[in-house]
C-alpha cells in the first residue's frame, strides 16, 4: 500500500504538499523521506518523467508533470501499475486545483498542504490492491509500465556519483592519451634526426662531392 | 550603494519616539544630531563610548528624573486608582532603534520586564531586593481594531548568536553590515534588503517590518520543519458516567461542541475531530465517509488498550460534518439513562494517544468524576479535615507520577491537554491537572454547573466555545535570548522545559503568559540590554511561522533609578506566579511566607538605600511612587483563592485558581483576577456607561478601594473580578434604582444568588424608558469582559447586605483591604511590616 506521498516543485525542490502520516509510519519512513528530498534535489526538467526507485523494503515511484513532481513511497508488493495510476490521479487533481499557482516565486513551503485531504481520500481507494475497482485498473492496459525505468536507490545516490567520477576520469584519460600520442610522434622524429642526421648530411655531402667530381671528370 | 542607504539621512535612523517628553531641551539637540553609527560601541574604544553614553543618558533620560522622583508614604488607604495607570515608560537613549516607528518598542502586553531600568551588576540587583524577570505573552491575539502582526519577507539572523534582526540592530560600514545588538558581531546585510530579487527593483530597506516593528512573524522555510505542518486535531473525552449524567453535563457539552463546529479553526478543511465517551468503558464513535450514521464501538478491556477500528475514528470535520452533527445531536439521548459509575479516563487517554499517533493534537478531557479505572487511577483523598492545616499542601501534590510521565511523553508527540472539570464531585484535580500543566494546556473549573442553571450553562458554553474557536498554535517551541551577561534562571507557566532556554509547547493557547526569572551574571556594560523571544509554531491554517518579539531595556548604576522604574503590576504578577509554583512544589505556608518576606525586604531595602532615615525607627513606611501599590497587591495575592489560608477552599477550586495565576498575563492576572474592580452604581458620573466621544470606548466610573467601609447602606455596587461579578445591594438601596437596574420593585424583591444580568433595553443602542441604569451597567459589564480578552463570561451574583451569607462571604473575600480570618487588613499588614523593619528583622 501507499505509505507516504510528497508533492514538490521540480525547479527548486520546494515541497508543495504532503500526506500527514498518522501511523507509526512517520518514524519508520523518516530515512526514506530524506531520500525523497535528495531525489527532488537531483531532478530537473530533463529527468526521466516516470521512474521507480528501489530502496530497502520500499519502492519510491515518482511522476513529473507540468513542473511538479509527485512521489509516493510504497511497499514492494504494491503493484507498480496501481502506484502510477494513483500518482496520475493526484497529478490531474492537483493541476486542476493549483496548476496556475505552482510557479509563483514567493511560494511558502507546503503552500498547498490542504491537498492532503484529497491525498488521504485517494490513498484509501488504492489501499487494498485486491478490491474490484483496483483489479479492473490493474487489468486495464492503462500504460505500459514495463517501459518505466527502474533504478536502485544506492545507484542513484552513491554509485551515481562514482559513475560520474568514472566517466570524467575516462574522458580525461582519452584527452591525455591523445596528447601523449602527439608528443611521442614528435619525440620519435627528434630522436631519428639526432641519430641519423649527421650521417645523412655526410652522405649527402659525399654524394654531392662524388657527383661534382664525376661531372668534372 | 549610496542610492539605497544614506546613513543618518533624514528618513530613517534618528529621533526616537520614546525620548521622554520632558527631557531638558538643551541636552537633546546635540544628541540627536549624532549619526546612528557612532552609537555603536566601536571595537577600538568601547569603554569611553559607553561612559559618554551613560553620561548623556543620565543627563537626559534616566537620571534627570532624580529630583522629580517621588516617594509615596504608605499610610491610609492604598491609592487603588494607580492600578489603571500605564506601566512606567522605558526611557531608552535616542538612537537605540534604527527606524522611527511607533511599533519599534515592544508593547507591554507582549513582553514586560519587572524592572524598566536594569541594574548593571548583580550586587546592585541584590541590594534592591526587587525580583527581576520577564513576563512574556508571545502568542497575544490582536484585539479587535488592532492590526495583525506584520509578516517579514525573509529571515535574517546573526551568524554567531542566531538572534533575529530587529529594530534595535544598527547598520555599520555605510549600511553594508549590521551589528547584532545581542553579541555585537558584524553581519553582512543580505542583498534582498535593498533589491527585490523577484521584481528586480530597488527596495527601501526601512520599509521592512522586521526593522520597524518589535513583534513580527516570519514564514519559516523548509529548514525549520521536521515534517509537513500538522492540521488542528481535537479529541474530546467526555465523561458520561452517572455523576456526569446527573448534572446533565453530556447534553450541554454535546450542544456546545455542536454549536462551535463552525468556529473551530478549519481554514483549509484539514481539521480532524474525534469523540470518546467514558464511563466504566470506552465508547468510540465511528463515522464512515459519506455516511450520516455514527456507529458506537464499546471497549471495556483495559489490559492493553486498543482501538476498535483502525480508521474513521478520527474524523475530518468538513467531510464527516453530517455524521458529526448527527452524533452530537443524539449524544445526550444515548447516555441519558446511563447508571454506570466509574471513569476510565486513563485508558481513554491512552486510546486517544494511539489515535493521534505521531500526528499530534489536542485532547480535551471534560470530566465530572475522578479517574477510577485503569493504569493511572487515583484514590479519592478525603479533604474535609485536612483543609487549612499543613497537611493541605500534600493534597495539592499529585498522587502518582503517571500523569506527569504521560504529559512528558505527549509533549514529544505534540499532544496537548485541556482539563475541564465540571460539577462538585472532588476530581483529584491536583493529579489530573498535571496533564495541562506540562503540555501547555488550560484548566477550567465549573463547580456549580447544573444543566438546569441557565447562567452557569451560558457561561460554560461561552467559555468552552471561545476556547475551541481560538486560533491556537501547534507543535511550537519558544526560545528566549538575552544580551550577554544575563541568564534565564527559572520559568513559570504551563509548558514543558526542554532545555534552559527552550520551552516546548505542543499547543500554544493565545494570551497564555510565561514568566521567567532573570539573573545578572556578569557586569553589564552596554547602556541598553535586549531580550528576544522566538516562538516557532504552526498556525491553525497550516503555516509554519516564527513570531519574534524583541524588548529593549536600559541599564543603570543608580539604585534610585532602579526603584523608580520598577513596574509594580509586573512584579506582583511575577511574585504571584513564583508563590504558586512554590506552593505546588513545597508548602502553601512557605509560599505565603516568602511572599510577605519579599515585600518586607523590598521596603526595607528602599528605606536603607534611598531615604534619609536609612537607619533607626520610622513611623511611616515609604516606597517609590512606582511601587506604592505593592503591599496592597501582595496582600491581595495572599487573600486570593490560590494562596489563601483557611479551611473553606476545596482542592479543585484552588488548583484551578493556581493554574489561572500561572497562565494569565499580568494585565489580567493582577487586576481584575487578583485585585478586583469595585464601582458604585448609585452615583455613576454622567458619562459613565456611555461611549467616549473620542475613543468610542465605554467610559468606566471611578474605581473604589476594596474595603467594606466604602459600601454605603443606600448604595448599589458592582464588583468585577473577571471570572465572577457581584452586584451588592445595601439595606436601604433606593427602590427607583433597583427598578432601573433589574426591574424590581425594591431591594427585597430581588432574588438572592446567581442571576443572568437582564438586558431590559432589548439589545437596542439606546436605553429603554426608565431602564437607563440597566443599560449603562450592562455596557460597563460588557466592557469589563472585553478588557479580559473575552476569556470569561462572568456569572453575576446578587449579594444583599442582609441576604445569603455564603454569597456575602464570597464577596467579602474579594474585599482585600479588610481583615478576615486568613490575613490581616491593609492597615494591620502595614503596621506588621513597619514593626519588623523597625526591629531590623529583614
Amino acid at each position: 500500500m501507499v505509505k507516504s506521498t510528497i508533492i514538490a516543485r521540480v525547479a527548486d525542490g520546494l515541497p508543495l504538499a504532503a500526506s500527514m502520516d498518522d501511523e507509526q509510519a512517520e518514524s519508520e519512513l523518516a530515512g526514506y523521506k530524506s531520500q525523497a528530498k535528495a531525489i527532488f534535489k537531483k531532478l530537473n526538467a530533463q529527468s526521466e518523467t516516470r521512474c521507480s526507485i528501489e530502496s530497502g523494503p520500499y519502492y519510491l515511484h515518482y511522476l513529473l508533470d507540468q513542473g511538479v513532481c509527485y512521489l509516493c513511497i510504497c511497499d514492494k508488493q504494491f503493484p507498480r501499475k496501481l502506484a502510477f495510476s494513483y500518482l496520475d490521479e493526484l497529478s490531474r487533481e492537483f493541476y486542476m486545483s493549483y496548476g496556475g499557482e505552482v510557479e509563483k516565486p514567493s511560494l511558502r513551503p507546503y503552500a498547498f498542504i490542504k491537498f492532503d485531504t484529497f491525498i488521504q481520500k485517494t490513498r484509501r481507494i488504492y489501499e487494498d490492491s485486491r478490491t474490484q475497482q483496483n483489479l479492473t485498473k490493474l487489468n486495464e492496459d492503462l500504460r505500459d509500465v514495463t517501459q518505466i525505468m527502474t533504478k536502485n536507490m544506492e545507484d542513484l545516490l552513491w554509485r551515481g556519483g562514482s559513475l560520474d567520477r568514472m566517466s570524467s576520469l575516462s574522458d580525461r584519460l582519452r584527452d591525455e592519451s591523445e596528447k601523449y600520442r602527439k608528443d611521442s610522434k614528435r619525440l620519435r622524429l627528434q630522436a631519428l634526426i639526432t641519430k641519423y642526421g649527421i650521417v645523412a648530411i655526410f652522405a649527402v655531402i659525399l654524394f654531392l662531392v662524388f657527383y661534382v667530381v664525376l661531372r668534372i671528370f | 550603494q549610496g542610492g539605497f542607504f544614506v546613513p543618518g539621512a533624514g528618513q530613517a535612523p534618528m529621533s526616537q519616539a520614546q525620548v521622554p517628553s520632558n527631557a531638558p531641551g538643551h541636552a537633546a539637540p546635540g544628541y540627536l544630531a549624532a549619526p546612528p553609527m557612532s552609537m555603536a560601541p566601536q571595537p577600538g574604544y568601547p569603554a569611553q563610548q559607553v561612559d559618554g553614553l551613560t553620561q548623556q543618558l543620565s543627563q537626559m533620560g534616566l537620571g534627570q528624573g532624580q529630583q522629580e522622583y517621588q516617594n509615596a508614604v504608605l499610610s491610609g488607604r492604598p491609592p487603588i486608582a494607580a492600578l489603571d495607570e500605564a506601566p512606567p515608560a522605558t526611557r531608552l537613549p535616542a538612537g537605540t532603534v534604527c527606524v522611527p516607528s511607533p511599533h519599534a518598542l515592544c508593547p507591554p502586553h507582549v513582553k514586560r520586564s519587572t524592572l524598566n531600568a536594569i541594574p548593571r551588576t548583580d550586587k546592585l540587583l541584590k541590594k534592591t531586593k526587587l525580583p527581576f524577570g520577564l513576563l512574556i505573552t508571545p502568542f497575544k491575539e490582536p484585539e479587535a481594531g488592532e492590526a495583525p502582526v506584520p509578516v517579514a519577507p525573509d529571515i535574517v539572523r546573526c551568524r554567531r548568536c542566531r538572534t533575529y534582526i530587529n529594530p534595535c540592530a544598527q547598520f555599520v560600514d555605510g549600511g553594508r553590515r549590521w551589528r547584532c545588538n545581542m553579541c555585537n558581531l558584524h553581519n553582512d546585510v543580505p542583498m534582498s534588503f535593498d533589491f527585490d530579487l523577484v521584481s528586480r527593483e530597488p527596495k527601501n530597506r526601512w520599509e521592512r517590518p522586521d526593522l520597524s516593528c518589535s513583534v513580527v512573524d516570519y514564514i519559516a522555510p523548509v529548514e525549520y520543519m521536521a515534517r509537513p505542518p500538522m492540521p488542528p486535531v481535537y479529541v474530546f473525552i467526555i465523561d458520561v458516567s452517572y455523576a456526569s449524567v446527573q448534572i446533565g453535563a453530556p447534553g450541554v457539552i454535546a450542544q456546545t461542541i455542536l454549536s462551535s463546529l463552525d468556529r473551530i479553526p478549519n481554514v483549509d478543511g484539514r481539521t480532524k475531530i474525534a469523540f470518546i465517551a467514558v464511563d466504566a468503558a470506552l465508547h468510540f464513535f465511528q463515522v464512515r465517509p459519506g455516511s450520516a450514521e455514527p456507529q458506537q464501538l464499546v471497549v471495556s478491556d483495559f489490559e492493553d488498550v486498543f482501538l476498535p477500528s483502525p480508521t474513521d475514528l478520527l474524523l475530518n470535520l468538513s467531510e464527516c460534518r453530517e455524521g458529526i452533527e448527527s452524533l452530537l445531536s443524539r449524544f445526550e439521548g444515548m447516555f441519558q439513562t446511563n447508571h454506570s459509575v466509574g471513569n476510565a479516563l486513563c485508558p481513554a487517554i491512552q486510546a486517544a494517544r494511539k489515535m493521534l499517533g505521531n500526528l499530534g493534537g489536542k485532547i480535551i478531557a471534560l470530566q465530572a468524576s475522578p479517574p477510577t479505572v485503569g493504569e493511572g487511577k487515583v484514590e479519592l483523598r478525603p479533604e474535609g479535615k485536612d483543609l487549612g492545616t499543613p497537611r493541605e499542601s500534600d493534597l495539592l501534590r499529585p498522587q502518582n507520577s503517571w500523569y506527569k510521565t504521560l504529559a512528558a511523553d505527549c509533549t514529544r508527540a505534540q499532544v496537548a491537554f485541556d482539563v475541564v472539570s465540571i460539577g462538585q464531585q472532588p476530581m483529584e484535580m491536583a493529579t489530573v491537572a498535571c496533564l495541562a500543566r506540562y503540555t501547555g494546556g488550560s484548566v477550567f473549573h465549573y463547580p456549580s454547573f447544573m444543566a438546569a442553571r441557565k447562567p452557569e450553562v451560558d457561561r460554560f458554553m461561552y467559555e468552552l466555545s471561545n476556547h475551541l474557536a481560538a486560533n491556537i498554535g501547534l507543535e511550537a517551541v519558544l526560545r528566549l535570548r538575552a544580551s550577554k551577561g544575563l541568564r534565564m534562571a527559572a520559568y513559570y507557566g504551563n509548558f514543558f522545559l526542554r532545555s534552559l532556554d527552550l520551552l516546548s509547547l505542543p499547543s500554544v493557547t493565545p494570551n497564555h503568559c510565561y514568566a521567567v526569572d532573570v539573573e545578572v551574571e556578569e557586569t553589564l556594560t552596554a547602556p541598553v540590554v535586549y531580550f528576544q523571544a522566538a516562538l516557532l509554531h504552526t498556525t491553525s491554517y497550516g503555516e509554519r511561522r516564527i513570531r519574534v518579539a524583541t524588548l529593549a531595556v536600559p541599564t543603570t548604576e543608580n539604585i534610585h533609578t532602579v526603584f523608580h522604574h520598577a513596574d509594580q503590576v509586573a512584579i506582583a504578577s511575577l511574585l504571584s506566579k513564583k508563590a504558586v509554583d512554590r506552593a505546588l512544589a513545597a508548602k502553601l505556608e512557605d509560599a505565603r511566607e516568602a511572599l510577605q518576606h519579599k515585600t518586607l525586604e523590598i521596603i526595607g531595602a528602599f528605606k536603607t538605600e534611598c531615604t534619609q532615615s536609612s537607619s533607626g525607627a520610622t513611623t511611616q513606611l515609604q516606597l517609590p511612587r512606582s511601587l506604592q501599590l505593592l503591599p496592597q497587591l501582595v496582600l491581595a495575592c495572599l487573600k486570593h483563592t490560590s494562596l489563601r489560608s483557611g479551611n473553606n477552599i476545596p482542592v479543585a477550586a484552588r488548583m484551578a485558581a493556581m493554574n489561572l495565576v500561572l497562565t494569565l498575563p499580568p494585565e489580567l492576572g493582577v487586576q481584575p483576577y487578583i485585585a478586583a474592580r469595585l464601582y458604585a452604581l448609585h452615583e455613576l458620573p454622567e458619562q459613565a456607561g456611555y461611549s467616549d466621544a473620542q475613543t468610542g470606548m465605554t467610559v468606566l466610573p471611578p474605581r473604589l478601594g476594596l474595603s467594606a467601609e466604602v459600601l454605603a447602606p443606600h448604595g448599589i455596587y458592582l464588583l468585577h473580578s473577571g471570572h465572577d461579578s457581584f452586584l451588592w445591594f445595601g439595606r436601604n438601596a433606593r427602590p427607583d434604582l433597583c427598578h432601573a437596574l433589574l426591574n424590581a420593585q425594591d431591594v427585597s424583591t430581588i432574588p438572592n444568588g446567581v442571576i443572568s444580568f437582564p438586558d431590559l433595553s432589548g439589545g437596542a443602542d439606546t436605553p429603554a424608558q426608565g431602564f437607563e441604569l440597566n443599560f449603562r451597567v450592562g455596557r460597563i459589564m460588557r466592557h469589563l469582559s472585553e478588557l479580559c480578552y473575552g476569556l470569561w463570561k462572568p456569572v453575576t451574583f446578587v449579594a444583599k447586605e442582609d441576604g445569603e451569607p455564603v454569597i456575602r462571604l464570597m464577596l467579602q473575600q474579594r474585599l482585600v483591604e479588610d481583615m478576615d480570618t486568613s490575613a490581616p487588613s491593609y492597615q494591620q499588614f502595614l503596621s506588621q511590616l513597619r514593626d519588623k523593619i523597625n526591629r531590623g528583622s529583614f
